[in-house]
Order: structure tokens, then sequence, then C-alpha cells
């Protein structure tokens, strides 16, 4: 065995190591599929909804709809059904609570006080009817939060504890299913909403996606190398390498707990696709110089074609990684995490691809062609018609680039008009929802659910007082109820929740009898059975006198449905007391108003929850403004208001989406520019090259406006990355001008750079074309989109860069390209190696 | 309310099921019960509700309780915060095991009677349920007692007792540390319903010799997840007193004299 089989073994063997190590840590990897992991930590909205889950518990609520699809559920064998599901619900560990209509207790009058009864009592006599009159008694609290408001449909709100976490959520979920697909339910319906469960389906579609995804992207680029080398070493050979890259890509991930997220699971599939155009340059130059042999060639030969090809792509390869490599880069101006990581990881990848391309392969293919190759054998290699009419194909490229000046550059200003035009119709948002088609189960559950209930969508304002027990001061309660009464009149939003029925329910409870503050009444006895005024062996009890005192009040029961503001009516003479009066009802409700109140007698902070029935970003920033309007005008002086829930954390991330989308794309822009005109020593070199590019982001943003793609997480990566990859069509082409270049036969010069470079072009955009259509097979519709867009933009890269870049470097015939001598050396060079090959 | 009076016992005994008992754990339980037995009492008792950021609440209230016949009755009385001073609840067992119950709001100025079911939530925004106060009550076939071993905790001697509730209770699962001088309870945990998770910790901070008994003065209990906690105090304490019935009737809860 000779040093250079030695040392290819040795690099081949080394390779295959590192991917099984890099697999062996597979299990390492860490899934986090939730967009809150999207957030930075400082933004505000974290500490808020922190703030909410310390005083008021988990917002996280999972929500269970019942129906029945044939009219009421209110039947006694519904009613069984639910209430065994309610007991079962309970029982599930991890779960805080679960309010139904079957295990709500309904707070009423009774002869000389108040009940709190079972809102669902299967024991009394016509229980049905009972519970009915009930819901109608106090449909504000019940309708939309418990049942339809046509009886058709019910609601379990399932609570879990606070900090279980994506796991311990799940597996809530899970035996929520068991327990519904284990009890008798007829021909009911469930449908499971809110944000554990959106999560949870983002989950398992993350982990389908990575099973599917890369295998899908895998088969497409092999046969694109099976249609491009029709041989099974020009398949197998490039996709070691590129399983290899990708494999030791996710290696490092594992290696350095790197958190897997919706935006770090497309590394490995990128990888394959923006690699596969390194190997496939190597490949196609490597059978390209053997072809061109017409005898067998030796294995030393064999090796000598291996060694100028390496050194031939070198270079173009370095330099199409590098501005790719940007592209991922300007991911690291971007406030999210996942983002600047998802950068790094592909710009890791970029170079472990390019390195396996300048390394891997040729040593896989010295191994692999260790007795020399017969170019007899490539069938593709023959030449024939179609290599012909692809001349004619080719040549038609350079001939609208010569004679087409004005249609192209009509057509380039209609698109550029249309971009512009049509910009501001790209709607931003990251809804989780939007990720799932409308036909999956979960968006229809949800707008079933939405449909039918106040809404799944959840935004939350949390009013901090300056002082205990003053968010119950009737002035400021009335504020509140003014605000519900506003908000639940807006369009889409399905019901405000706050602390004001049940204010308004006790008060009316507490005076509903008889007519009050007209009896004797006890006035200030200070009971203390520790003071000296009272004693346990006696009959005598306090000593103070009883205050006997008459009031007048005009009484009617029904006027006490209300929240009491005037202190004259209830026999008081300052608000005062009557916030104290409410702070003795909440005792009433022992506690059990905590997700209002952060306190149960004299709380200083109050949460209003608005249900959203639709959550898109519009609309959140539609009633996010009047919420800021509303409380900027009403909030007394020295309290502070804060807006939180999910739904917040969607639309903060819908800012910081539009930030990064402008931050990536201004960055991958300089920084390819800079690239380019580095390269070419020439700024003008940097801005032809961008031709390409803004084609490509033209393509993404008119393809984004007509076919409503949102700017979400996903789609967010694309226009830099577009940019990473568009550009290098401009690099091979003026590289291959630059060395073509004759200003006396600029048309000659041009065929003749379409018929190689060109073609090289078009193939590299097909292949890459052809990877980014295996994302249409995503769960995620972002991910789809994202493969889609890839595609339009590289299809607007590909064929700018043959019309309107040729067109632009023969109208201003830059310097660096015809600026410089013809390197005539470097054709020398190549005939008298393909003399020493094919003599 | 039913509430308070749980709530008074279980700042006497701070402990779960009392009533049903396995070998030895069984002894040991009867045992720690008959040494916070008493007929009567008198309590003066603080709450700190505790956050998580440190912010403290005060709530002080005022018990009387009397066992006859083995029913028995206790009057609460709010003494703080400010806003709710004075509001007073009368809580009467009754023959057929329920409670009867009575609230007077000062604001409102007169008595009304209280028809609640049980619920679960919590007992005046402190991390003291309902539901723990209601499982001091077990019966005895309503859980199983058993000593599964003797430690040493807070530098006291203790039996730990497992105590596991037959029929369905907000916890799976309780565990308790009895300290073996005074039989008084230093240390509860509470499990959720699988028995797995804890979910909360009582942990009694100071014993004190009062009258002729030894009592749990100050206990602490601790909500796991939220990190919220509750302190209680008795600041004072009567056993045993001669106690009249008078007072636990509607009309001392209502005019504070006993007709």
């Amino acid at each position: 065995m000779d040093k250079t089989t030695k040392r290819d073994l040795a690099i081949i063997l080394g390779a295959i190591l590192l991917a099984v190590a890099s697999l062996s840590l597979m299990g390492r990897l860490h899934i986090d599929s939730s967009t809150d992991v999207f957030i930075p930590k400082k933004e505000q909205v974290v500490a808020i909804n922190d703030k909410i889950e310390e005083e008021f518990g988990s917002i996280d609520a999972m929500m269970v709809g019942v129906s029945n699809p044939n009219g009421t559920i209110l039947t006694k064998d519904n009613l069984a059904i639910l209430t065994n599901l309610s007991d079962q619900f309970s029982k599930i560990d991890g779960v805080k609570s679960v309010v139904s209509i079957t295990n709500t207790d309904h707070m009423q009058p009774c002869s000389d006080g108040f009940e709190a009864i079972p809102l669902y009592d299967k024991d009394e006599e016509g229980a049905i009817e009972c519970l009915s009159k009930r819901l109608d008694d106090w449909s504000e609290v019940y309708e939309g939060s418990l049942i339809s408001k046509d009886r058709t449909m019910v609601a379990f709100i399932i609570h879990p504890q606070t900090g279980l976490g994506q796991d311990g959520q799940d597996a809530i979920l899970n035996s929520l299913k068991s327990v519904v697909d284990l009890s008798p339910h007829d021909s009911l319906e469930f449908s499971y909403v809110g944000l554990p469960v959106v999560k949870k389906q983002i989950n398992e579609s993350l982990m389908s996606d990575m099973a599917i995804l890369a295998p899908i992207v895998g088969l497409l680029i092999i046969l694109v190398l099976l249609f491009s080398f029709r041989r099974l070493a020009g398949v197998v050979l490039p996709i070691i390498g590129l399983a290899i890259s990708a494999s030791v890509t996710l290696g490092i991930m594992a290696l350095f707990k790197i958190t897997f997220t919706m935006a770090t699971m497309l590394v490995p599939v990128l990888l394959l696709i923006v690699g596969s155009a390194y190997v496939i340059h190597v490949m196609s130059h490597f059978y390209g110089e053997v072809a061109l042999a017409n005898r067998a060639l030796s294995r030393d030969e064999t090796r000598i074609v291996i060694h100028a090809v390496i050194k031939r792509n070198r270079m173009p390869i370095v330099m199409a990684g590098a501005t790719t490599a940007a592209g991922f880069i300007a991911q690291f101006t971007s406030p999210l995490g996942p983002f600047r990581t998802f950068g790094l990881l592909s710009a890791i990848g970029v170079v472990l691809s390019q390195l396996s391309s300048l390394y891997l392969l040729p040593a896989l293919l010295r191994v692999t062609y260790r007795h020399g190759i017969n170019p007899d054998r490539f069938k593709y290699s023959k030449k024939g018609t179609k290599e012909s009419k692809s001349n004619i194909f080719f040549k038609a490229f350079s001939r609208i680039a010569l004679k087409g000046k004005w249609p192209l550059i009509i057509v380039s200003v209609v698109l550029l008009v249309l971009t512009v035009a049509l910009l501001p119709n790209i709607k931003v948002g990251t809804n989780m929802l939007d990720f799932f088609t409308p036909k999956s189960t979960m968006v229809q559950d949800t707008n079933h659910f939405n449909d039918k209930l106040s809404g799944s969508g959840i935004l939350t304002v949390m009013i901090e007082a300056d002082e205990r027990g003053a968010v119950l001061s009737p002035t400021f309660l009335t504020t509140i109820e003014q605000f519900s009464t506003e908000f639940e009149a807006m369009d889409g939003v399905g019901k405000v929740q706050t602390i004001t029925p049940y204010v308004k329910r006790m008060n009316y409870i507490m005076n509903h009898e008889n007519e009050p503050y007209k009896q004797a009444v006890q006035d200030d006895i200070s009971f203390d059975f520790f003071g000296d005024s009272f004693g346990f062996d006696d009959s005598f009890g306090f000593e103070e006198e009883v205050v006997e005192e008459t009031l007048t009040a005009t009484w009617d029961p029904n006027t006490y449905k209300e929240i009491p503001t005037d202190p004259a009516k209830y026999g008081f003479e300052t608000e005062e007391e009557l916030q104290n009066m409410i702070s003795q009802y909440l005792i009433l409700f022992s506690g059990n108003l905590d997700n209002f109140i952060n306190d149960a007698l004299e709380p200083d902070a109050t949460l209003l929850t608005i249900q959203l029935k639709k959550s898109n970003t519009q609309l959140l920033r539609q009633v996010t403004a009047k919420i800021n309007s509303y409380w900027g005008e009403n909030i007394p002086s020295g309290w502070t208001y804060s807006v939180g829930g999910g739904e917040a954390i969607a639309l903060t991330l819908s800012d910081l989406v539009t930030k990064s989308q402008i931050y990536s794309l201004v960055g991958a822009l300089l920084i390819v520019w800079l690239l380019v005109s580095l390269i070419f020593r020439s700024p003008m070199a940097g801005l032809l090259g961008t031709i390409p590019v803004f084609f490509a982001l033209m393509g993404i943003f008119i393809f984004m406006s007509v076919l409503q793609i949102n700017l979400d997480i996903i789609t967010s990566l694309l226009a830099a990355l577009a940019i990473g990859i568009g550009v290098d069509y401009a690099i091979h082409f003026m590289a291959a001008l630059q060395r073509h270049n004759n200003l006396d036969k600029i048309e000659e010069s041009l065929e003749q750079v379409m018929n190689t470079t060109g073609k090289a072009i078009v193939i590299n955009a097909v292949s890459v074309i052809v990877g980014f259509a295996g994302l249409i097979f995503s769960r995620f519709m972002p991910i789809r989109q994202m493969g889609i867009l890839f595609c339009v933009s590289m299809l607007f890269a590909g064929i700018s860069s043959l019309t309107v870049l040729p067109m632009a470097t023969t109208i201003l015939k830059p310097k660096f390209i015809y600026g410089i001598k013809k390197k005539e050396n470097t054709r020398k060079n190549n005939l008298n190696h393909k003399r020493r090959i094919a003599p | 309310m039913k509430r308070v009076k749980l709530l008074l016992i279980a700042l006497l005994l701070a402990v779960l099921p009392l009533s049903v008992f396995a070998q030895t754990g069984a002894s040991i339980m009867e045992k720690l019960q008959a040494t916070q037995k008493a007929d009567s009492s008198a309590m003066d008792i603080n709450l700190s509700l505790i956050e998580a950021n440190g912010e403290v609440r005060e709530r002080r209230i005022q018990t009387l309780t009397m066992t006859e016949n083995g029913l028995t009755s206790t009057i609460t009385v709010f003494l703080s915060p400010a806003s709710v001073k004075n509001t007073r609840f009368l809580t009467k067992e009754n023959r057929s095991g329920g409670d009867d119950q009575w609230i007077f709001l000062p604001s409102i100025g007169r008595i009304k009677r209280i028809a609640a079911s049980e619920g679960s939530g919590s007992f005046m925004g402190s991390d003291f349920s309902y539901s723990d106060m209601a499982s001091t009550t077990f019966d005895v076939d309503e859980a199983n007692h058993t000593l599964i071993g003797e430690e040493t905790i807070f530098n006291r001697e203790a039996y730990l007792i497992e105590s596991i509730p037959i029929t369905a209770s907000d916890y799976g699962k309780t565990r308790l540390w009895v300290d073996k001088e005074h039989c008084l309870p230093l240390q509860v945990e509470f499990y959720s319903k699988d028995g797995k998770t804890l979910v909360k910790t009582l942990v009694t901070n100071e014993m004190k010799y009062v009258e002729d008994r030894w009592i749990t003065q100050t206990v602490t209990m601790t909500t796991v997840a939220t990190k919220h906690s509750t302190r209680i105090e008795i600041l004072q304490a009567k056993y045993n007193i001669a106690m009249n019935k008078g007072y636990f009737t509607t009309s001392f809860l209502e005019t504070g004299r006993v007709l």
C-alpha cells in the first residue's frame, strides 16, 4: 500500500469514526419546540409572564372541548360521561385543577343567607332543569367559558401545576387522551386546545420532520446525482461526504448541548442541499476530465486528474462556501438566540462540507478508482443531439443578454415595482397554529372550540396598585367593568374574564333577601377573646352596648346586581367603607379567585384575561393598542399595568422576527458585497454580484405576498440564506467572464462562458431547487413555504445571473473583467494537462 | 366556617389522618391525638403569608372551640387586616356529620347562613387548602398509617409515619415525623395523588409548653412549586377552660352578648 492510499484510508476512516462518534451522541440532543425559546430572556414580556405565573398561577391552561353534534349536550347520559371525565382528569398527576360544569360550585342566595351548591347535582330532582336554570342565572360567568351559548359544547379547563415544563404538560395531555379513549362517550366529539396542546403537536411534528425530511432531501439529491453522473460511485461517494458532514454538525450540537429548535432542525437538511452543490462541482469536473480521455486511465493518471480537479475547484468552492457561510453568519445580527445558533452551526456545517468536498471526496475517489478508470463506460459523456440542444439553450441566454437589453431592464423594473408595491402586504406573525395545515385536526379542533366558546388565545393585563386592597376600590372595579364591555364588543375578542362578575354576584347574594340597613346592626364591637372585656367562665360576653342603628334606603334586590359604588345606598359615608365590604365578600370565595387577584382579602394586583377567537398579529396589535390606550387614560396615578399571556409572546416574537429579518438582510448584503469586492478586488464587482441576490429577494417577497406567506420564525431565515447562496452564481459567472474576457469578441466569450459556467450554474441551481423542494414534505407550513420560496429565489437568482448580470457587464464593461489581461497561462495549463493524460 | 374549625385542628395537631391506625403507626398516631386533645380552647393566631420574593402579608384571627358530646363548635374572629376586622364565623358540627355555618360581615351588619359545599381553594390565601384541613378529619377507615422508621430531624429523635388515605384525597400520601419526646409533629410532607411528587411541606418551627401541655407554637407550610409559604404562630392559647355554650350561637356572633 503506497503512502497516498494510506493517507486516503486514514482520512476516510477518521471521517467515518468522527461521524459514528457524532451519531452516538444523538441521545444527548435536547429538543425544545416552543416559540418561548426564541424569545430573549431580557424581553419585558418574559418578566411579565413570570410575574403573572408567580402571582396568579400557570397561564398555560389546557382545554378539552366536548361537543354533541346532534344537539344539546345537557342530557343525563352526556352529563354522566362528563362527570366521570371530570373526576378522572382531576386524578391525573400534575393537574392542579379541573373546572367544568360538573364540578363547579354555583353561588346563589338562599332563605337566610347564601349557598354554594354544585352547579350540577345528578341526585337532585329535575337535575338537568336545575342545571340549565343555574347556567342562565349566571351566564355572565358560565357562557363562553364552560358552555357554549347553544348548549352543544362544554369545556374542561385544566390547569397544570406551575413549573411542570413541556414534558410534564405532554404527559398530562397523553393522560387526558387516554382517559377519553377509555371512557365510553357515544357520539360526543372531543377537541384538545390551548398552548400546551400546540406545543406538544409541534414537538411531535419536529421529531417527525427530523425523521422524514433528511431522508427525503437525501433521496432527491441522490436522484440529482444519479441523473447527473449515472454511476453508482457518482452517487455513493458524494452522499458519504454529505452524510458525514451533516452528522458531525449534529454531533457538535449534542456535544455542546445546543438545543434543537425549529430553526436549528433545518441545519442538517440545509447542509445536505448546500453541500451537494460542492460535491456536484467536484464530481462533474472529475468525470468531465476523465471523459476527455479516449482510453482507460491508470491509477496514477486518475490521481493526476483528481489532483487537477481539486486544484481548479478549490478557489471557487472556498469562495462559494465563504459567501454561503456569510449568509448564515449574517444571522448573528438577529436578536433571536436560536437564529444566531442556526447561523453558527450552518456556517460550521458549510466549512465541514467544503472540507469534505476538498479532502474526503478526493480520498474516496482515489480509493474507489485505485485501479484506474475507463471513460468508455460513461454513458453521459457521449456527445449527441441532447448536447447540441443544450448548446442552443445556453446560446439563447447569451443572445437575451446581448440583444434583450430593454426587455430585461423593463422586466427588472416591473419586478422591482411589484416588490415595492407588494412588500407592505406581507404579513408578519408567528402564530403557532398557522404552522399546521387548515385541515389538520388540531387547527380544526381549535377553530371549532373558538367558534362555540370564547376563544383559546390569551392576552392578559396585569394591573398593580400602589397599596394593598386598592384594586377593590369601587371606582376601579367600574373601570374594569367598562374595559370588559368595550373589549368584548371588539371583533375577534370572545370574552374578558375579570373579578367584577364575582363581586357583583356576592353583592347581590348578600343583599337579595331582606331590606338591608333598616334594622338594628351591630356596630363596632371589637371581639377579643383575650382582652379584659371578655370572660370565658360567665355568661356576659363582651361588655359594650349594642348600638342600635336604623338606616333607610330605597331597596330593590335587583339593583344590587352591581358593583357597589354609592356609599349611601349601603349605609356608608365613604368609598373606603364600600371597599372594605367587598374585601369581606372575598372571604366567602375561600381563595378561589386566585386567577384574578393576588391576595384573598386585600389584593394589590388583579389580572384581566382577554380570550381571543383569532390570533393573528393584526388583531393582537389592534387589541394591544387598545389596551394601551384604555389603561393609558384610565390607570390611577402611581399604578402600573402590563400586557402578558401566550399571545403577547407571539406578538413580541413577530416584532423580533421583523427586526431579525431586517438586520440579517442588511448584514448579509453587506458581508456578501464586501466579500465579492475583495475576491475581485473591485467594489463594482460587489455591486454586480448582488444582481442575482436582488432578483432572489424580489422573487421571495413577491411570492410571499402573492401566496400570503407570513414572515415568521422560519421564513425570516430565508432571505439571508438566499443572498449567501444566490451570490455564488454571480461569482462563478464573473470569474468565468474574467477568464474569457475579450472586449473585441464579447458575444463569443459570453457564449463560451454560457456553455461552461452557465451550464454549471444551471445544474447547481437545479440541484439546490430539487433539494429544497424536499421541504414541502414537512409537517410544518412555514417549512413547506420556505421550501417553495427557496425554489423561487434560486430560480430568480439563476435566471438573472445568466441574463441580467451578463447584460450589465456588457453595458458597464467593468474594469475588473475587461481591464485585466487574459490569463493565457491558465488555458495553456489546461491544454497541457489534457495532453498529458490524453495524448 | 368549617374551614376555620379545621384550621384550628390543624394548628393543634398539624397532622393528617388520626383515626385509622395500622399497628405501631396507629399507636403513635393515637398518642399524638391524645396529646393534643382539649374539650375547649381559645387561641390567638397570627398567619404570615410569605411570597417567594419575601413579601409578607399578615392575618390575625382568634378562635373559641368547644367539644360537647363529640360535636365541635368553633367561633372565629378576624382581627386583621383592617378591611375584614370583626368578620366572624360560627361553625357547628351537626349529628349528620356536616357543619352548620354562619358568617357575620360587619359591613352588612347581619348574620348570613352559609351552605357551602367543600372546595379545594386556599384558606385565606394561605398555603393551607381546605383539603389540608379536611384531611385531619379522616375517619378510622379512611387511611392506613405505617411506622416506617425512626430518624433524627431538626436534631430531635422522631418516628416516621407514612399515611395513605384509603378514599380519594387531594394527596396520595403523607409522611409525618413525630417528635418522640413530646409526641408532636415535627414535619409533614404532602405528596401528589400518585404519591410520587412532593407538593407541600409543613414544618414545626417552635414547640412551647403552654399551661399543662406542649404545643407546636409556630408551623410553616410551604408549597413546593410556588415557593410560597404560610407561617402560623399561636400568640396566646388557653385549654380546657370553662366555656359557655351561649358563645356558640348566632346571637352572640351578631351582638357579642349572650342572651
